[in-house]
């Protein structure tokens, strides 16, 4: 009797040791948020998430997220751009994966609610959608530029979400 | 079973052992803040305060059905009316409770099994048994450790009634279980237990339990009859197959660490299966090897008291399993003891079946509790992070509403883990950040909302959606603050986020303009009078502009009113112009009358991002003790 109330109130003892704590992500140290708006949204960054106003899923590899169908981002308009062209890109990646499904997607995109020309893509790759802004709608402080694709992969039992690009950065210059 | 045989003096201090086995497993849940329904019952003081039937609200029926006037009345009533939302006085009480019970089974069991030291080890397993978990951190869930204590007190004085053959002791028994009531609808069972108990250790005084069982019929009826059933599907009962799937599912759970591959690791899921599927085999083949009444009370207390949640089919929740794997432990408390005393029995060689049932006792214990405690440290460990991080938006929300004001809150980056902690259970009221519960300040920044995902019986998400246009208005007019959850920190970037609202708004399409809404202002031009009662007065000519049409064939639209003074000189012509050019010439001749009046859009505007619009009266008039120019009353002016 006495050996097991030595023994429990030991184990007692190494039970109140504290339980190893998560470890934390090893991300790359961000320089902290100015408070700013960005016109350049890399997708890692977590500043940027206020940005990204709709239709983008988490931040995968530290370095670019999933879209749905459709989503939208709000971009500061670039110092100067009254007085000079002004373009939106877009840096993605089309996987095969959504092209083996939807054979081909096409591209639409607006900006402070003026469509810009579409793009359909019927290859995978890494590609990068430019367009000018109309300088009708370069006024304020910032813009909000919302992409469309004709068609996007759907969920899946095994991963419930909406998927359309792959996207690295969206800008404005 | 044999005597207890430990010197008088040290018993004491025995049955605070598993007090402190249960405070180095838990003592992290100190670190949890408040949780889901925590807010509601935080929250009751203040609609009691706001109620004009303050006691009726107390005592009003919760969730399915319930009236727990200890465990959730007074419990949260009175400890956030001394403490507020300070959470610590909280988990003492539940805490303290819970070391009563835990002191209460180490005697009942040593009583139960003739061991002290078996009672002492189960009671120990039971401190350690991640089925307590949610109990111990969530204190809404206290309802369950108080009942435990009630009951097993209860248990407590019925064998020292029939120990000593006081009165005294049945009387204070009948109290005690008469409380349970007020802790949790579970003391119903209690009549079983107490009939079992008699029927082992004093079957002569069985027509002591009468009462319990006219007590427990009465209150069994008065629940069915009287209490409102809740309409929740949550709450609906099953009384089909899923009654056995879900005994099934529960027999597991109260094996210890069975469900560690859902709490800590996915990869430990089937190690954690098997252990249970070993345990439930070895208690077993020990039930069959004992057939002891010990081990048949044992399996009588895990399912009287899981026997009421069973056919709660959409609620399987471990933490039922709280006060039913006492039972359990019991069990394996004196399996363990048992083994542990077959190697000290025979040693004539090193290696004996004795020293290897020892062996299996230690490594079954070791493995129970080691995976226990890691089960429930992950657990607490992932609500202490969610509930942390709640605090945080709770209290920033709280010092953006300092010294009163009502600005709104649009809160940018809740996840679901968040949102989940609490959301829905009013959090921002219970801390008084909203003049009232119908009156909500606290809004997700639009857009943010999507892919959260709230629960339909509990409102929905629609109480947190606040429309761009209102958002954008109220950041414009600075009656609006935005947070930004960024992991464990709330930043203020209302600043950041008023640009991008303006964005927002500027690049959706405006169809329609509700003139007496002042949030309608910036799409008006010139001529128009300040906003009244839900109108505007044009004056002789007045400008606004509106998205164009997406496909010809549409029409504008103009609703209004034509008071007697416009037309007093003569039928008015009203002449409406698009980007210049004339769509029609309306003319009013009937005084106080609804104005509603449509023009088809010219196909060449389709596709345009925005047109002109132009309204212009043939003369405008001047009531008495009016100096402005009056032409007639807009209200609405639409593009469709």
């Amino acid at each position: 009797m006495r050996r097991l109330i030595v023994g429990l109130m030991l184990f007692a003892l190494v039970l109140a040791a504290p339980s190893c704590k998560r470890k934390k992500k090893a991300g790359s140290a961000q320089p902290p948020d100015d408070g700013k708006l960005k016109s350049v949204l890399l997708m890692a960054d977590p500043r940027a998430t206020i940005q990204l106003l709709s239709g983008f899923h988490a931040v995968e590899n530290d370095a670019w997220r999933w879209t749905q169908g459709k989503f939208a981002v709000s971009l500061k308009i670039p110092d100067g751009a009254a007085a000079r062209p002004t373009v939106v890109e877009m840096k993605f990646t089309l996987p095969q994966v959504i092209l083996d499904k939807l054979k081909s997607v096409t591209l639409t995109a607006t900006v402070g609610g003026v469509p810009l020309q579409t793009e359909s893509y019927t290859k995978a790759g890494d590609y990068t959608f430019r367009r000018e802004v109309p300088p009708s709608v370069i006024k304020g402080e910032a813009l909000t530029v919302e992409f469309a694709l004709d068609k996007a992969y759907p969920p899946t039992p095994q991963d419930e979400r909406e998927l359309g690009l792959i996207v690295q950065s969206i800008g404005l210059q | 079973m044999s005597a207890p045989t430990a010197p008088s003096r040290t018993r004491p201090l025995l049955y605070l052992l598993p007090a402190l086995v249960c405070l180095a497993a838990f003592y992290p849940a100190f670190q949890v803040w408040f949780l889901r329904d925590d807010f509601r019952w935080l929250g009751l003081r203040h609609l009691m305060a706001e109620s004009a039937t303050p006691w009726a609200t107390m005592l009003a029926p919760y969730a399915q059905g319930t009236i727990r006037v200890l465990s959730e009345r007074v419990f949260f009533v009175g400890l956030s009316s001394l403490f507020d939302m300070n959470a610590f006085p909280f988990h003492a009480v539940v805490f303290l409770t819970q070391f009563a019970s835990l002191a209460l089974a180490a005697k009942l069991g040593g009583k139960l099994t003739g061991s002290r030291a078996a009672g002492i080890v189960g009671a120990c397993l039971w401190a350690v048994s991640p089925r307590l978990a949610v109990p111990m951190y969530w204190t809404s869930a206290y309802n369950q450790i108080l009942c435990a204590f009630l009951l097993l007190a209860a248990l407590a004085c019925l064998d020292r009634h029939l120990e000593t053959g006081k009165s005294a002791w049945l009387v204070a028994q009948y109290l005690l279980f008469l409380l349970s009531f007020g802790a949790l609808e579970l003391g119903v069972v209690y009549p079983v237990i107490a009939l079992v108990w008699v029927w082992m250790f004093g079957r002569d005084k069985w027509k002591s339990t009468i009462g319990l069982w006219l007590i427990a019929i009465a209150f069994a009826v008065g629940q069915l009859t009287l209490i409102p059933k809740s309409t929740s599907p949550v709450y609906q009962m099953f009384f089909d197959g899923r009654l056995l799937t879900n005994l099934g599912d529960y027999i597991v759970w109260a094996m210890g660490p069975a469900r560690i591959g859902y709490m800590v690791d996915e990869s430990l899921r089937w190690y954690g299966f098997a252990f249970a599927g070993l345990l439930i085999a070895a208690l077993g083949l020990y039930a069959i090897a004992r057939r002891d009444r010990a081990i048949l009370f044992c399996g009588v207390w895990f399912m009287a008291f899981l026997a009421p949640v069973l056919p709660l089919a959409n609620h399987v929740s471990d933490y039922y399993l709280a006060i039913p794997s006492l039972g359990v432990c019991w069990a394996l408390g004196w399996m363990l003891t048992d083994f542990w005393r077959l190697g000290h029995t025979v040693q004539p060689r090193l290696w004996t079946r004795g020293r290897a049932m020892q062996l299996i006792g230690m490594l079954l214990g070791a493995c129970f509790v080691i995976g226990s405690v890691w089960e429930i440290r992950e657990t607490i460990a992932y609500y202490a992070e969610q509930t942390n991080r709640l605090k945080a938006v709770v209290q920033s929300v709280q010092s953006a509403h300092q010294n009163g004001s009502d600005k709104l809150i649009l809160l940018h980056g809740v996840d679901n883990d968040l949102f989940g902690a609490g959301f829905q259970d009013d959090p921002f009221y219970t801390a008084g950040s909203a003049k009232s519960v119908n009156r909500p300040l606290v809004y997700l920044a639009p857009g943010s909302e999507e892919g959260l995902s709230a629960r339909a019986d509990l409102g929905g998400i629609s109480r947190y959606v606040i429309a761009p246009d209102r958002a954008a208005r109220a950041l414009d007019l600075d009656q609006a603050v935005v947070l930004q959850v960024a992991g464990p920190d709330v930043i203020d970037v209302t600043a950041k986020y008023r640009a991008i609202a303006r964005a927002q708004r500027a690049a959706m399409r405006r169809t329609s303009a509700d003139l007496g809404d002042p949030g309608s202002a910036d799409l008006l031009g010139t001529g128009w009078y300040p906003p009244e009662n839900g109108f505007r007065w044009m004056a002789k000519t007045a400008t606004l502009r509106l998205s164009a049409p997406q496909k010809a064939g549409e029409k504008i639209y103009i609703d209004g009113y034509v008071p007697a003074g416009a037309i007093a000189g003569g039928p008015l012509a009203l002449t409406v112009r698009v980007n210049g050019a004339v769509m029609g010439v309306q003319v009013l001749t009937k005084a106080n009358a609804m104005l509603g009046i449509a023009f088809l859009l010219p196909p060449g505007i389709a596709g345009q991002k925005e047109i002109a619009i132009q309204l212009e009266v043939s003369r405008t008039f001047r009531p008495p003790n009016d100096a402005r120019d009056l032409g007639i009353i807009l209200s609405r002016i639409a593009i469709r």
